[in-house]
């Protein structure tokens, strides 16, 4: 058995020729709607919580972190077993975990602001066009990480879901609606491309036979 | 012809297969066989064919990993393979007149 010898690993490609194909090939390991279905069927969840029982919507937030280990494996398990498995450079995961951190200011900035919202509404109730505002934060949450998302894969059918988002929080905060509808449609959204993707990864890529390797 | 030579053109590396092979481990740091099989589109005996070939040449570092019910075999370029692929880019740039 040949043992790995390991080699500096290479900072993006470092090479400007070649970005384009890295690019497409990064793109091209997004498509098998794994990410497109754990994220919907996470919204799902999350807009449940909301239109259920929405005096426990708290528990909203710990949803995502129910979905991540189950997804990952799913993912091995059907769509790697069947595409490969890659490692893309050290570049383009820096950018990844830059997103990441990215996301989670965001995060937090958001919620401070929807947390100040509630206690100034609690004491004086002065300030209800905030909380009507506060209503399109649970979307916003989501609209902003995609559009992050977005524009680190380049993949349209992220603006898309980012644009869904924005516009059902626009919508909920309008009607003064419960903010699990922003959250359902843009899971919907995301389910509907999904599911087709993923059908359509298994077709194209059956399993393949491993004698040679 | 542009008269660009012809002997700085490194065959071993201009056989379609394995500057398939070369080209798509560029772009990553690693990938296994069934990866690289999907994205040159090569039979299974090819890739297995070619890969020990770049790996004979120190073109590629290879780890056929045990863990896990289905076993991955996992390739990355070296710095000689590296250095092979650009410096051939630069030959066919040089002889197309790019």
């Amino acid at each position: 058995m040949a043992e790995l010898r390991r080699e500096r690993a290479p900072r993006g490609t470092g090479d400007p020729g070649l970005d384009g194909l890295e690019r497409a090939n990064y793109r091209l390991a997004l498509s098998d709607g794994i990410l497109d279905l754990g994220v919907g069927l996470m919204l799902l969840g999350m807009a449940a919580v909301w239109l259920l029982a929405e005096d426990l919507a708290g528990l909203a937030a710990i949803v995502p972190a129910a979905f991540i280990v189950p997804m990952l494996e799913i993912r091995r398990r059907t769509t790697e077993a069947r595409g490969g498995y890659v490692r893309f450079t050290a570049e383009r995961r820096a950018s990844e975990r830059a997103a990441l951190r990215g996301m989670l200011v965001l995060g937090m900035g958001f919620l401070t602001v929807a947390v100040v919202a509630y206690v100034l509404v609690r004491r004086g109730g002065t300030v209800v066009s905030m909380a009507s505002i506060g209503a399109g934060l649970p979307g916003l949450l989501i609209a902003l990480p995609l559009a992050l998302g977005a524009a680190l894969s380049g993949l349209m059918r992220v603006k898309v879901y980012a644009l869904v988002a924005l516009a059902t929080s626009a919508t909920v905060v309008a009607l003064e609606a419960n903010p699990g509808w922003s959250l359902l449609a843009t899971g919907v959204a995301m389910l509907g491309t999904g599911v087709p993707l993923l059908v359509h990864y298994l077709r194209k890529n059956p399993l393949p036979n491993l004698d040679a390797a | 012809m542009t008269g660009a030579p012809l002997d700085e053109l490194d065959r071993f590396v201009h056989e379609p297969a394995r500057l398939a092979i070369l080209v798509t481990l560029a772009i990553v740091e690693e990938a296994d066989f069934v990866y690289l099989q999907r994205r040159t589109g090569l039979t299974a005996g090819n890739v297995a064919s070619h890969a020990s070939r770049l790996e004979e040449a120190g073109y590629l570092a290879v780890d056929k990993g045990t863990g896990g019910p289905r076993r991955r075999t996992v390739y990355r370029l070296t710095e000689a393979g590296r250095e092979a692929l650009a410096s051939y880019r630069r030959a066919i740039s040089a002889l197309l007149g790019l």
